[in-house]
């Protein structure tokens, strides 16, 4: 009976303990997949490729194109924005105290005044009035003039003041500038980094041109071409939700449904289209400083700048349009005309629609040739003999070409902007150049 | 050795296994539940931040995140000719004997054209109207109509009316497994009760890639909210419908991309949330 009832409690204890282990097993089951785990669903933040460009403040392109200095002897002179000369005046202007003086309503009174002058070419970054404040940081004001032309610094005869002077569509605008360092005033007396330019008649219009044949570098860089891919994937949120569509050879487009980057191979490199579609609210409205803000910081963490860039053109139309911005790289403060280390943004509803970028740069320059370039008397004699008409403006920079597959000649060449094209000449030679990407 | 007394020790052995395993169980349950924030709160939380720019939420706003994909599309994979005949009720061979352009056949009873390459047109001639019976449900008469003749109907559900100055529209969508295909809509015009005819458009579904979880709809709506305060929008508006779906975003070259999102109706036009990313669109403004 005993042995009976020891079988029956050793069968029991077997299938309590087969019991156990299988509940273990299941209970350990649950506890290895029920273990949560990170599930990241779209990142908050777009990824930046840091060792592609470098990234630059909204401030860094609020200046001027170009300052053009009139001095007591009736000698213009242009100087770059990078010229130790052009940050003096910066500075002084940034610890002057900008005041209010009133609207000139007179109609005799015209821009620029006689007399000595250092006027501001700030293009069309005034146009609108929202980026006063980054322009003139002192004065404050809630007024925002839409300058159209040059800001002209005065010397006043009687003091140490000055006046400033602009264009707007009310009239002409007076302030006075008070507290200014001496280095302004010394800017009127011309040094070695003044370039000396003379006011030039041609078909009825005058235009600034080099007094003198100017003495300027034509050099050789390596154009560096990155790997396409870090700064591709830095415009998606989510690249793993990327496509892939190869539409031909040369071209390839990447989508997730709702952004698209389109990059082609040509000749200078990859060029990357950036497209985000969006359609325009009715009621916004977008100035100047929400385009740069908002592009700036854009291109910082896609990206990044490459060169020495300036902000060549900020663009709006009607007010559905998009507002279009183009950055351009300077050579020693001469403007670059190429698409090299040229970027061009479009903006809706506040946000980066469109961007179109070249990513090959140029990098850094291994050899230079002084060149003697013609003056603008020489080269309006050359127009003459090409019966050119309609000339909007010319302007002297530098150009590009290529010259092996990672060189890149940067050539000083004439801008001759006309109302249905605009064309290059070699300010060398004065032939029309063809150069790569321009 | 005494194998009795070993089990007894293996027992009590798996007993204090299995409690241990089930305190870690117990306290997983417990502390993933911490992190929860209810639905209703979410909500609540979201409706404020709309409230702040002057909208209301007049939605049901549904508490799902399905697991989507993104989806490659295509026109219509069968030729002009096949998908003429079928709404026109005549064979091949007198469709393709009467399209001349080869995107449009004019039959005495009816035209039928490809206006694009997904969107179909059918236009019947005032003799050739069916007349809608007052007595029978009227979707029931027009799916029935409908379904002879539509491109792959089966793949559309009846959602609702349109009304027309002169007439209705039935809005029939596409859908892919059970999601609507928001913008391939099939529209019946409907006239004094007459079928007067439908626009079709018909997406083929090609590919399906990378299916994932989609942000909540109550996510969505905080996106649209901070939108709005980016964009600086604080009109007086109305949410009426919070629908997930796919939407075409991008066309490259003959391939389309639908992407899920969250399609939001206002009275002043419509938000598309990405339901992945939580990117903002606008649509319709």
């Amino acid at each position: 009976m005993r042995i009976l009832a020891k079988n029956v409690l050793e069968s029991a204890k077997t299938i309590l303990l087969i019991l156990l282990v299988l509940c273990s097993i299941v209970l350990s089951g649950i506890v290895w997949t029920g273990t949560p785990t990170e599930m990241t669903v779209g990142r908050s933040h777009f990824f930046s490729s840091p060792l592609y460009g470098r990234e630059r403040l909204v401030s860094d392109f609020v200046k001027p194109q170009a300052i053009w200095v009139w001095t007591k002897d009736n000698e213009l002179f242009r100087l770059s924005g990078e010229s130790a000369t052009a940050q003096g005046i910066f500075q002084s202007l940034q610890g002057a105290h900008m005041r209010y003086a009133h609207l000139i309503t007179n109609k005799r009174f015209t821009v620029p005044p006689m007399g000595p002058y250092i006027a501001l070419d700030f293009g069309h970054l005034l146009a609108d009035g929202s980026l006063w404040s980054y322009a003139f940081p002192t004065l404050h004001t809630n007024e925002n003039w839409s300058v159209q032309g040059w800001v002209y610094l005065v010397p006043e005869v009687s003091s140490e003041d000055w006046s400033v002077y602009f264009q707007t569509s009310q009239g002409i605008d007076h302030l006075l500038l008070s507290g200014v360092a001496n280095t302004l005033r010394s800017a009127l007396i011309p040094n070695d980094q003044y370039v000396p330019y003379a006011q030039l008649a041609y078909d009825h219009k005058l235009f600034n041109l080099p007094y003198d044949a100017l003495s300027m570098r034509s050099q050789t860089w390596i154009l560096e071409d990155p790997s396409p891919m870090p700064i591709v994937n830095s415009f998606f949120r989510d690249p793993s939700l990327i496509q892939t569509v190869q539409v031909n050879r040369g071209m390839t487009v990447y989508t997730d449904g709702m952004h698209v980057v389109q990059l082609s191979r040509e000749l200078l490199g990859f060029k990357l289209n950036y497209c985000a579609p969006q359609v325009p609210l009715a009621h916004y409205g977008e100035t100047m400083e929400n385009a740069l803000t908002t592009a700036v910081p854009f291109l910082d963490s896609h990206g990044g700048f490459v060169g020495n860039e300036v902000l060549e053109r900020v663009s709006s139309g009607k007010k559905l349009d998009p507002v279009a911005l183009s950055f351009r790289d300077e050579v020693e403060g001469w403007p670059l005309y190429s698409q090299l280390n040229q970027i061009q943004v479009q903006l809706i509803n506040g946000s980066v629609s469109h961007v179109t970028r070249l990513l090959s740069y140029l990098q850094s320059e291994v050899a230079q040739q002084r060149v003697t370039i013609l003056s603008g008397s020489q080269l309006l004699q050359i127009l003459q003999t090409m019966h050119l008409h309609q000339i909007h403006s010319i302007t002297l920079g530098y150009g590009t070409e290529l010259q092996t597959l990672n060189e890149v000649q940067v050539v000083p060449v004439y801008q001759i902007k006309m109302s249905r094209h605009t064309l290059y000449l070699n300010a060398q030679t004065g032939q029309p150049f063809q150069g790569m990407g321009m | 050795m005494d194998f009795g007394k070993v089990k007894t020790l293996l027992i009590v052995v798996f007993l204090i296994l299995n409690m241990f395993l089930f305190g870690q169980w117990w306290t997983l349950q417990t502390s993933v539940g911490m992190y929860q924030e209810p639905y209703a709160d979410e909500l609540a939380n979201v409706t404020r931040s709309l409230a702040e720019h002057h909208v209301r939420l007049q939605a049901i706003v549904p508490n799902i995140q399905p697991t989507l994909s993104i989806l490659s599309v295509t026109p219509p994979r069968d030729p002009f000719a096949i998908i003429a005949a079928k709404a026109l009720q005549v064979s091949v061979n007198q469709v393709r004997a009467r399209g001349k352009s080869g995107q449009r056949v004019h039959l005495p009873q009816a035209t039928f054209m490809q206006t694009s390459p997904t969107t179909m047109q059918l236009y019947l001639s005032p003799y050739a109207q069916p007349v809608l019976q007052s007595r029978l449900p009227i979707v029931d008469q027009i799916k029935r109509w409908v379904s002879l003749r539509a491109y792959h109907f089966n793949e559309y559900k009846f959602i609702g009316w349109h009304s027309l100055n002169q007439g209705t529209q039935a809005v029939f969508q596409e859908q892919f497994q059970g999601n609507p295909l928001i913008l391939a809509q099939l529209l019946v015009d409907i006239k004094y009760g007459h079928i007067i005819g439908y626009t079709q458009t018909y997406l083929n579904i090609k590919g399906v890639i990378d299916p994932r979880p989609v942000i909540s709809a109550a996510n969505a709506l905080l996106s649209v909210s901070l939108f709005m305060d980016k964009a600086h929008i604080n009109e007086d508006n109305t949410i009426r419908d919070v629908l997930l779906g796919y939407s075409t975003q991008v066309q490259v070259h003959d391939i389309g991309y639908l992407t899920p999102v969250w399609w939001i109706e206002t009275d002043l036009g419509d938000f598309v949330v990405n339901a992945f990313t939580g990117e903002v669109g606008v649509e319709n403004d």
